[in-house]
C-alpha cells in the first residue's frame, strides 16, 4: 500500500516538521502532487506524493516533528469504483505512534538558547549597590554604564575624587562571550555542518582544476541574445549547466549515490545548483532530468529554482533526488571554488567567476573570458584519470555551444 | 504618488528583502553596493519589464546598472497603456 513518508533531504536531515496538510482523507492524490508542507532545518518545502492513490489516513498532525522515514499518510490504490472517504482501512487503522508528540527527535546541535540571549546585562546588575548612595561619575561614564546595564556604584573610580570616568566602565567580564555559538545555533548552520562534516569524514575527495575559455560560448550567447528580451535571454549559467549535464552522460561514475558501501549510478541526471539564501546558508535543489532540458529551458528552470528556494517553495523531490551538484560563484566571486561533495552524491563541480585572462592563441597571447572549473569527486568511485577526462569533455562541449 | 525610482526600489526590495532602501545610492551601480547575484538582477529586470510594461532588450542589460539607469530606461521605453 502506498505511503507518504517524511523525506530525507540528504545527509544533513534527520527529522522534519509537518507544517500543514493540503489533503484530507478520501482525496485523490496523483504522483508528484503536493500534499502538504514540511519544514526542515534548512527550508520549508512542498511535500509530494510519490504514488497515485486515495488518502486513507493522515497519521501525523501538523506541528509534529518526526524522524526521516516516518510514515505521514497512507494511501490506498485509487481505482475509480471505490471512492468515498467512508470505508474502514483493511488493516489496523492508523497506528498510534507519531500522531501527537512533537519532539521525537532531539533538537539539532541545540546550542544552549540561553547563551545567545540578552548580552551582558545579567549578572552584574545583581550586585546591587545602595541606590541612595550618590556616586560621582562623568556624564560619558554614566551614559556608557547605562548602555552596558552596569550600576555605577559597583565600579571603582579612578577620576578626580574617585569619580568614575569613561575608562572605568568596561563591559562586565561575564562568561566568555557567546559569540561563536549563535552560528551553530542556527538550524541552517547546524544542517550544513552535519552534512559537510560527514562528507569530509567519509568521502575521500580528490580535486581537479581546469581553466576553460568561454570566448566562443559567450560570443554565441551574445549572438543568440541579440534580438531577445529580458524574459527570453539565455544566462551563461544555463550554458554551463547544460554542458555539465551532457558531459555526465559519458561519465556515469560521477552521477549517482554512494549508499550502503556501494555506488549506485543514476540513469537520470538531476542537477543540483547551490543557491545562497539571503537569510544565510545555502540550499542545493535539483533541476530534475536536467539532461533532457534545453539551454532555454534551463535558464527558466534556474531562475524559477532560485526564486522558489529563496521564498521557501521548493518541492521535496527537488531536495531529495539530486545526482550531481554544480556550484557557481557568479560574476563577483573569486576565481575558483574547491567544493565539498554533498553526500550521498559522489561528485560536484565548482565554477569560479567568469573573468578575462591571458590566453595563448597560436603564437600570440590574447584576452579571453575564462572560467576555472574544479571537480571534486569521490575516490571510492572514480579516479583522477576519469575526472580529468570529464573536465576535458566539459571544455570540448563549451567550445561548440550551438551543438549543446 | 511615489516616484519612479522609489517604485523601482520597492521592486528591488521585494526581490532582496534584506536591502535597506534608504541606503541605496540611486546613481551607483546596484551590484557595487548590494549583494545581488545575476539571477536576482535578472528577476529584477524581468519584474520591472512586466510591472511597467517596458520591453527590456537583452543587449541593453549591460547599460542598466543603477536605479537612475533603470528609471531612465523605463521612462523612455514605456509603452502607452
Amino acid at each position: 500500500m502506498p505511503e507518504i513518508k517524511m523525506p530525507s533531504l540528504g545527509a544533513d536531515m534527520d527529522a522534519g516538521t509537518l507544517v500543514e496538510w493540503r489533503i484530507a482523507v478520501g482525496d485523490h492524490v496523483a504522483r508528484g502532487g503536493v500534499v502538504g508542507l514540511v519544514e526542515t532545518q534548512k527550508a520549508t518545502m512542498e511535500l509530494e506524493s510519490f504514488a497515485d492513490g486515495i488518502v486513507e489516513a493522515l497519521l501525523v498532525e501538523p506541528g509534529a516533528k518526526v524522524p526521516v522515514g516516518t510514515v505521514l499518510a497512507r494511501l490506498r490504490d485509487g481505482d475509480a469504483t471505490s471512492a468515498g472517504p467512508v470505508q474502514l482501512p483493511p488493516a489496523a487503522p492508523a497506528p498510534a505512534p507519531p500522531l501527537a508528540p512533537p519532539p521525537l527527535v532531539p533538537p539539532p546541535v541545540a546550542a544552549p538558547t540561553g547563551g545567545a540571549a540578552p548580552l551582558p546585562a545579567a549578572a552584574p546588575t545583581e550586585v546591587a549597590a545602595p541606590p541612595s548612595a550618590r556616586v560621582r561619575g562623568s556624564p560619558a561614564a554614566r551614559q556608557r554604564a547605562r548602555e552596558l546595564g552596569i550600576e555605577l556604584a559597583s565600579l571603582h573610580g579612578t577620576g578626580p575624587h574617585g569619580a568614575i570616568v569613561l575608562r572605568d566602565v568596561h563591559a562586565p567580564p561575564v562568561a566568555p562571550k557567546p559569540r561563536p555559538a549563535p552560528s551553530l545555533a542556527s538550524p541552517m548552520r547546524a544542517a550544513i555542518a552535519a552534512a559537510m562534516s560527514r562528507s569530509k569524514r567519509e568521502i575521500p575527495h580528490f580535486y581537479l582544476s581546469h581553466t576553460i575559455s568561454l570566448k566562443r560560448a559567450l560570443a554565441w550567447l551574445a549572438e543568440v541574445n541579440h534580438d531577445r528580451t529580458i524574459q527570453t535571454r539565455i544566462l551563461p549559467g544555463a550554458v554551463l549547466l547544460r554542458a555539465v549535464a551532457v558531459a555526465l552522460w559519458e561519465y556515469p561514475e560521477l552521477n549517482g549515490f554512494y549508499v550502503d558501501d556501494a555506488f549506485q549510478p543514476s540513469e537520470e541526471v538531476h542537477l543540483a545548483s547551490a543557491i545562497s539564501l539571503r537569510t544565510g546558508g545555502l540550499i542545493a535543489p535539483a533541476i530534475l532530468d536536467a539532461d533532457t532540458r534545453t539551454i532555454d529551458e534551463l535558464t527558466q528552470d534556474l531562475q524559477d529554482l532560485v526564486v522558489r528556494a529563496r521564498s521557501g517553495h521548493l518541492k521535496s523531490s527537488e531536495l531529495t533526488s539530486a545526482t550531481f551538484t554544480v556550484t557557481s560563484l557568479g560574476d563577483r566571486g573569486c576565481e575558483a571554488v574547491f567544493p565539498v561533495i554533498n553526500p550521498p552524491q559522489v561528485a560536484i563541480v565548482g565554477f569560479g567567476s567568469i573573468s578575462e585572462r591571458p590566453w595563448v592563441e597560436g603564437s600570440t597571447v590574447v584576452p579571453h573570458p575564462t572560467v576555472v572549473a574544479v571537480l571534486a569527486a569521490d575516490h571510492r568511485v572514480s579516479d583522477g584519470h576519469r575526472g580529468g577526462l570529464f573536465l576535458s569533455t566539459l571544455d570540448r562541449l563549451l567550445q561548440d555551444p550551438a551543438k549543446l | 504618488m511615489t516616484t519612479l525610482p522609489d517604485q523601482i526600489l520597492a521592486t528591488l526590495c521585494k526581490i532582496a528583502p534584506d536591502v535597506d532602501p534608504g541606503s541605496v545610492d540611486h546613481a551607483r551601480p546596484l551590484v557595487d553596493q548590494l549583494d545581488l547575484d545575476s539571477i536576482d538582477y535578472q528577476t529584477l529586470l524581468a519584474t520591472l519589464s512586466k510591472e511597467h510594461r517596458v520591453e527590456i532588450r537583452a543587449v541593453d542589460v549591460p547599460t542598466l546598472r543603477s536605479i537612475d539607469d533603470l528609471a531612465r530606461y523605463v521612462e523612455t521605453h514605456r509603452r502607452s497603456p
